[in-house]
């Protein structure tokens, strides 16, 4: 699977449990002129097997672009990324955390836990919706990723 | 024998000699007095050496007592009469008729020598009352006799320039006249001084003294008279000068032979007496030091005995010799007698915990210091009890010898102890319950987040979806639905801000406050200028802080200056002053001002004192202000006048203790 077609749709996993925040999430991506297939987990252990093929989600494509919330039950946003980074096989993933954290300390951490970056979700969805907009553009468009095997 | 210091053999002996004397004395006048009919140059010459032998038996008794005595003055003139003894000799030998030296000196020099021995004589007496209790130099003095004595000779033999004193045909000289009564004065001089001084002198010796002196004033005034070298007057001067230098013998032998006893015995009793006073001096002084020794040590005991904290006394190091009953009480014992030869072993829990005392605390006892220590011992029943131990050593010799004695004194403290645990856990319990609310109020500002960003989500969504269907009122609705959300997100954002000043503040660091205060003013500038305002500052020192905390609490007080004033030309002026502990900061505007009773309403949370729609605010930002101020240990108040402004005033201490 390669990510230079652009005409493929590109894969998106979101990590989160807040059922509200997934619909607001969605929204905002509608908007999106990019082609997008959108995998929604609630938790960070259902999010580990995804992205490690297991279970229910054998077969599903490798995601070009996490969004990660922190605060999830079972294993939360922290966790998550340190597995992703210590993973060989997922090292090199964008994480883009997305939270409504504003915390310093949580900012900090997540950088040194080599997120790709960290972004405080806003209460105003208008802004929250430009904001999603950016991301994709930057982190599916803008920028060149290593191939995928 | 104090008392009487004539013995009865003793007076006998004295009575004796008197009489012994005084008999052979009239034998020997009368004798001469017959020889003088017969041969007057015989009877001369042998009561001139009678006379003679006298001075030299005063002056050999005196040389050879010279280092027992103590009348040194009668060593002087014993010396004196020897040199005398030897001018009277030559007299004797000069004599006309004796033929020793050449005629043509003829008879003015036996009388030239005679005056001379008189002057002598006369001078050593006027001397030796001087010289009463003074030390002297026999050697020197006989140095100094000899010395004078050749010299004079020499005025005589010599030089020849000592006045005549018998001029053939012209008789006597008005030089020999005078001499004789210069020489009486002399004498009557030396018998005033002798009077003068006699308390310094023993009353005999005194009177011996005394009557030779006079008898030698008679004896030269004989000689005044006299007209022919053979008459009565001269006959007369001789005895005198006989008796007068036999009562000089006298003195010495009653001072220095006879007497020595009670010379001696008069010292001894002197230094009896002067022993004895001081004995019953010293014993008075013993008396009244162990009195106020035995007070001393009473004193001790019964504040030993009595004392409210416990004291002990180790001997050997380690072994108890003497304590109170409180320590007794203290250590579970009936008394402190039945604690005695207890080893300090016993009072420790365990040996390992005695061992470790004595490596940790014994050499601070070895340097003499005092040992502070709070310490559980044990009781006699095996039961700890806490308890502040003090203890020093009682050898005051360097080095210290702990074996001579260790005073220890203890109090048992362990109520204090006791209370002092449970401070510490109801601090524990404050401190987690403070910790556990501040999680509290993040955690839960953190969470009411979410479900508001669901709220003005769907609202926001809703808006463009349902835009047809709904009238003007429903899309006020919407919009004001949104608005309070927004005011809700910017409560649960201060008290986010509120909650993490304690728990997500930054360690404190030195800081130029001018820096900070630049930064403040440039996140500000906008509002500023907006306002029109006209904002001083003074110089800040540097000071330890959490420069985003004060940075903080500058831009929230400069921030309500700003806001609360309505002022056409608004004015903020903001400095510092030094004060003992800390310094003083002011932000001073002339806004609004509040009212006197709300100047402490006015730091609590959400208490707001105007309506929304005059002035925006959460009600949080001087509440924030005070608990960063109280995170650096200040404080902070407020003073103003309604419609003329108000001052803000914070503290911030010079010294960083706490956190």
């Amino acid at each position: 699977m390669t990510n230079t077609d652009n005409v493929k749709p590109a894969q998106v996993l979101l990590v989160e449990d807040n059922e509200d925040d997934v619909e607001l999430t969605l929204e905002a991506l509608k908007n999106s002129r990019l082609r997008m297939n959108v995998h929604v987990v609630p938790d960070g252990v259902e999010a580990m097997k995804f992205l490690r093929f297991q279970g229910e989600y054998e077969g599903e494509p490798r995601p070009d672009m996490v969004l990660l919330d922190l605060n999830l039950p079972k294993m939360d946003g922290r966790e998550v990324l340190k597995e992703i980074r210590e993973d060989d096989d997922l090292t090199d993933l964008p994480v883009v955390v997305l939270t409504t954290s504003q915390d310093e300390e949580d900012i900090c951490k997540m950088y040194k836990m080599h997120a790709n970056c960290f972004i405080s979700k806003p209460v105003d969805f208008l802004q929250f919706t430009e904001i999603i907009k950016q991301i994709e553009g930057f982190w599916l468009q803008l920028v060149k990723l290593p191939r995928r095997r | 024998m104090r008392q009487n210091l004539k013995t009865p053999d003793q007076s006998q002996t004295e009575k004796t000699t008197w009489i012994f004397s005084s008999v052979f004395g009239i034998f020997a006048m009368a004798a001469l007095v017959i020889l003088s009919r017969y041969n007057f140059l015989l009877f001369h010459g042998l009561a001139e050496l009678f006379s003679i032998a006298v001075a030299w038996a005063v002056f050999f008794l005196v040389w050879n007592i010279r280092h027992v005595t103590d009348a040194e003055s009668l060593v002087f003139v014993g010396i004196a009469y020897f040199f005398i003894g030897i001018v009277d000799l030559l007299h004797t030998l000069a004599y006309n008729g004796m033929g020793v030296f050449d005629s043509q000196w003829g008879a003015n020099l036996p009388t030239q020598l005679w005056i001379l021995a008189r002057y002598m004589e006369s001078a050593s007496l006027i001397l030796f009352p001087l010289l009463f209790r003074k030390k002297i130099q026999p050697a020197f003095i006989f140095a100094c006799w000899a010395g004078a004595t050749v010299l004079l000779l020499g005025t005589i033999f010599f030089w020849q320039i000592f006045p005549d004193c018998y001029v053939e045909g012209g008789g006597l000289t008005r030089f020999k006249i005078i001499s004789e009564y210069a020489i009486c004065i002399l004498l009557g001089t030396a018998f005033v001084l002798l009077y003068a001084r006699r308390g310094m002198v023993d009353p005999v010796v005194f009177r011996l003294l005394a009557v030779s002196i006079v008898i030698t004033i008679g004896a030269e005034l004989a000689f005044t008279f006299y007209v022919s070298v053979y008459d009565f007057s001269n006959l007369l001067g001789h005895y005198f000068k006989i008796v007068s230098f036999y009562l000089i013998y006298l003195a010495l032998v009653q001072s220095g032979l006879t007497r020595p006893y009670q010379v001696l015995f008069k010292s001894l009793k002197d230094s009896e007496k002067k022993y004895q006073d001081a004995y019953a001096q010293m014993e008075q002084k013993v008396r009244e030091r162990t009195s106020e020794i035995e007070a001393a040590a009473h004193e001790f005991e019964s504040l030993f005995n009595s004392s409210q904290v416990g004291m002990m006394v180790l001997k050997g190091g380690r072994f108890f010799a003497k304590g109170n009953q409180r320590l007794a009480d203290i250590l579970g014992y009936a008394s402190p007698e039945e604690m005695e030869g207890l080893s300090m072993k016993d009072l420790h829990l365990n040996e390992n915990r005695f061992r470790a005392f004595g490596e940790k605390h014994y050499n601070r006892l070895h340097h003499g210091e005092v040992l502070q220590v709070e310490y559980e011992l044990k009781r006699k029943d095996g039961s700890p009890v806490w308890c502040s131990l003090s203890g020093k050593a009682l050898d005051i010799n360097r080095p210290i010898d702990l074996d001579r004695g260790v005073l220890w004194i203890l109090d048992d403290i362990s109520s204090r102890k006791l209370a002092e645990q449970e401070l510490k856990e109801t601090l524990n319990k404050l401190e987690r319950s403070n910790d556990e609310l501040a999680q509290f109020a993040y955690v839960a500002s953190h969470d009411l987040q979410e479900p508001l960003r669901a709220i003005v989500g769907f609202l926001q969504l809703l808006e463009p979806r349902c835009a047809g269907q709904l009238d003007e009122k429903g899309r006020q609705y919407i919009k004001r639905s949104v608005n309070a959300a927004h005011r809700m997100q910017s409560l649960i954002q201060d008290l986010l801000t509120l909650s993490r000043v304690n728990t997500k503040g930054c360690p404190f660091e030195s800081t130029d406050l001018n820096v900070v205060f630049t930064g403040v003013l440039s996140r500000l500038d906008r509002r500023i200028k907006e306002k029109a305002a006209n904002v001083t500052a003074e110089t800040f020192p540097n000071l330890m802080v959490d420069p985003n905390q004060i940075s903080t609490l500058l831009e929230h007080l400069m921030s309500n200056a700003l806001k609360y004033n309505g002022h056409s030309e608004p004015a903020i002026s903001i400095g510092c002053s030094e004060q003992k502990n800390d310094y003083r900061f002011f932000v001073k505007d002339n806004g609004i001002g509040i009212e006197p009773k709300f100047y402490e309403r006015i730091f609590i949370v959400f208490q707001r004192l105007h309506g929304r729609h005059e002035y925006h605010g959460t009600g949080v930002g001087l509440t924030l202000c005070k608990k960063i101020v109280e995170r650096h240990g200040g404080s902070i108040w407020v003073e103003s006048t309604i419609g003329r402004g108000s001052t803000f005033f914070f503290t911030l201490p010079k010294e960083r203790m706490g956190k």
